[in-house]
């Protein structure tokens, strides 16, 4: 499988697993409501993740960025540590997470 | 009918449906309008409550520091804004490893209903801690309305609201219902923008009081003093490094290692309860722990605001040096007492002699005596001018007077006085003095005082051999031009641990107590430093230790590099004061 559409599906996965910690973390009304308004992601009301429709990577960046303004350090804590099961050539596109030590801590 | 009624008619029923149709729109734009401003007003409205509640909020919640405050506050002002069954929080208490999960239950619920919402906080806390949460951990409080076990209502509505605060969970909010589909990301969003601003005005003060913490603690810590300090319940506040230094302790030590590092010299639990219990500071105690005399004191710490002690603190005073000094002192006192009584006793003898057959004394035998007084009398007298000198250096009025002259003169006389001294011991003085021997700046008077000192202590410490005085100029690098004096002898040598006190005011008291013969002030050293560096110049020496002699450098400054000297007429005099603590 080439490279490029491999990232593509640990995107997917990521997205999928970040929407679950965050059902856990926030309710499932929360997590899923903040999920369902980034455009081209579909989650069903149990929060699987039904549908990515597009730039996976953004769509992505797209939910971290919904999901942190609930709780900054919390999500970025949670992904970081989901991001530690995915290959290196994933992790670096988020490697600025990994490296700010100054995103504010709450 | 005829074809123009009709077209009228249909003109008219055409017009009819026009109006209608129009009235129809005009209508639905105005209900859809008046719609829309009801919403806007009403929304309005909601967000003048929300802000009203948020402003309630932030003037409770203040400058408050402490998390769990501000998680009550939020958690009590929810119920205003949300519908809910129930609006719980837990509260974690890291350092006693204590949860508290307090709910208040809004309209009846199961007390299974409870029990789901502390499960779903439980879940989501131990994903955000990353570890587990023990039930016996956790301590339980439900207010409000009665838990009904007939009711069956299962949650239906929740979501969790974290309160993270520099970057630790310090509580969880929990809103609940038994009604479905009550919470979105819409109608909570400002309740996560509250407890953001929050924690983030609390993390920001935290950040600047832990900075301010930090200060102190680096104050503290680089005191010279030993410090630590102990709150009312012998818990350990804090210690800093000086105590770690000397009490050998690793870096972060337990109160436990302190007391075992004390090892029975001080007990310290008691020092703490004597502190707390008295008013004023307890006097001063002295300890001695590894080699090393420790002066104690201890004050209690009292808080500002309640006027209650908070703890004591302990301040571990290193004396070592100064119990030193102050035995130096003491056997300096002595030794001057013993150096002065001597020949008094010696003196006053004699003149008892003098007067009980002064008649029946033949010529010979009163010059021997009385020359015997005069000799005792001139030690004395000495040893009275070395303690005069050293008083003089010490208020800073003894006065060395530099002028432009020949070094050798002074070498070439101090030397000739010394050889009768020299050969009653069977000593043998050489003197080498370089051709080109420039001329020195010095005090012609005071050099001699250092070359006395010099020789006599050569002579006093040597039995044998040769005592050699050498002169020569020495230039370094750009440095200016010195004279370099030394006196080499063969005789006790010098033992490394008493080289560092030997020009010390009680250097003597060690190496005169390796030589009988060894007697005066033993402030010769002292003083010949005090004169050689108010002229300019340093002092130093050279031993391979005891038995094998020693050697006494000391410059004088050359007359030409002396700026002054250069400047002014070959005679102008230049008056430098020695002045010491």
């Amino acid at each position: 499988m080439p490279a490029q559409s491999q990232s593509r599906d640990y995107f997917k996965n990521i997205i999928a697993e970040i929407v679950k910690k965050h059902v856990v973390l926030y309710g499932p009304q929360i997590a899923i409501s903040k999920a369902s308004a980034i455009e081209g992601l579909e989650v069903t009301s149990e929060g699987e993740v039904k549908r990515v429709t597009g730039d996976s990577e953004y769509i992505l960046r797209q939910l971290l960025a919904g999901y942190m303004d609930l709780s900054t350090y919390i999500t970025r804590t949670v992904f970081l540590q989901i991001l530690e099961n995915y290959p290196e050539n994933t992790r670096k596109h988020f490697a600025f997470l990994e490296n700010n030590q100054d995103m504010e801590k709450f | 009918m005829e074809p123009i009624a009709v077209g009228v008619s249909a003109f008219m029923a055409l017009s009819a449906f026009i109006f209608g149709a129009g009235f129809i729109l005009v209508r639905q734009k105005y209900t859809g309008e008046v719609a829309a401003s009801k919403q806007r007003e009403e929304e309005f409205k909601r967000k003048m409550y929300e802000a009203e509640v948020l402003k309630e909020i932030g003037d409770r919640i203040g400058y408050s520091l402490d998390a769990a405050k501000i998680v009550e506050i939020i958690s009590g002002s929810l119920g205003k804004l949300l519908p809910h069954s129930a609006i719980c929080h837990m509260l974690f208490d890291e350092k006693e490893d204590k949860v508290n999960f307090s709910c208040s239950v809004n309209e009846p619920v199961s007390p299974l209903f409870i029990k789901d919402v502390r499960e779903k906080m439980i879940i989501s806390s131990k994903e955000i801690l990353q570890k587990p949460i023990m039930e016996s951990e956790i301590s339980e409080s439900i207010a409000g309305a009665v838990l009904d076990e007939k009711l069956q209502g299962f949650v239906r509505s929740y979501f969790n609201l974290p309160i993270v605060i520099s970057g630790k969970l310090v509580g969880m909010i929990n809103v609940s219902s038994t009604r479905a589909d009550l919470y979105d990301h819409a109608n909570t969003e400002f309740l996560f923008t509250i407890a953001k601003n929050a924690a983030s005005a609390v993390s920001k003060l935290q950040e600047v009081l832990e900075n301010e913490k930090n200060k102190l603690l680096q104050a503290v810590d680089s005191l010279s003093e030993g410090v630590i300090m102990v709150d009312t319940k012998y818990k350990l506040v804090l210690v800093n490094r000086k105590l770690k230094q000397l009490l050998a302790l690793m870096d972060s030590p337990a109160l436990f290692d302190i007391v075992n590092a004390l090892s029975g010299t001080l007990d310290l639990r008691s020092l703490v309860d004597e502190a707390i219990a008295q008013d004023d500071d307890l006097p001063p105690r002295e300890i001695e722990v590894r080699d090393k005399v420790l002066q104690v004191l201890a004050s209690k710490v009292i808080d500002k605001k309640s006027q209650k002690e908070i703890g004591v603190v302990v301040l571990f005073h290193d004396i070592t040096d100064a119990k030193s000094l102050e035995k130096l002192r003491n056997d300096f006192t002595s030794m001057m007492v013993h150096e002065l009584r001597a020949p008094l006793t010696s003196i006053k003898s004699t003149i008892e002699l003098l007067q009980e057959g002064i008649y029946k004394k033949t010529a010979t035998d009163l010059d021997k005596q009385l020359s015997s007084v005069q000799s005792t009398a001139q030690t004395m007298l000495e040893v009275v001018n070395d303690l005069l000198d050293v008083a003089k250096m010490e208020a800073g009025k003894f006065d060395v007077i530099s002028e432009a002259g020949d070094l050798k003169d002074a070498i070439r006389d101090r030397a000739e006085a010394f050889k009768s001294l020299a050969a009653a011991k069977n000593l043998k003085i050489t003197v080498e003095i370089a051709e080109n021997l420039p001329k020195a700046y010095f005090d012609k008077v005071r050099i001699k005082q250092v070359l006395n000192n010099l020789l006599s202590n050569a002579v006093k410490f040597s039995n044998s051999g040769e005592i050699k005085i050498k002169a020569s100029p020495q230039q370094d690098k750009s440095a200016p031009m010195d004279i370099v004096v030394s006196v080499t002898d063969l005789g006790i040598g010098i033992e490394p641990d008493e080289g560092d006190k030997l020009f010390s005011r009680f250097g003597q008291l060690v190496r005169g107590s390796r030589s009988l013969a060894a007697k005066g002030s033993g402030l010769g050293l002292y003083i010949a430093k005090g004169i050689v560096e108010a002229m300019g110049g340093s002092i130093w020496y050279e031993s391979e230790g005891a038995g094998y002699g020693s050697t006494f450098y000391f410059t004088v400054p050359a007359a030409d590099s002396v700026p002054d000297y250069r400047a002014a007429a070959a005679d102008q005099v230049v008056i430098n004061k020695i002045a010491r603590a």
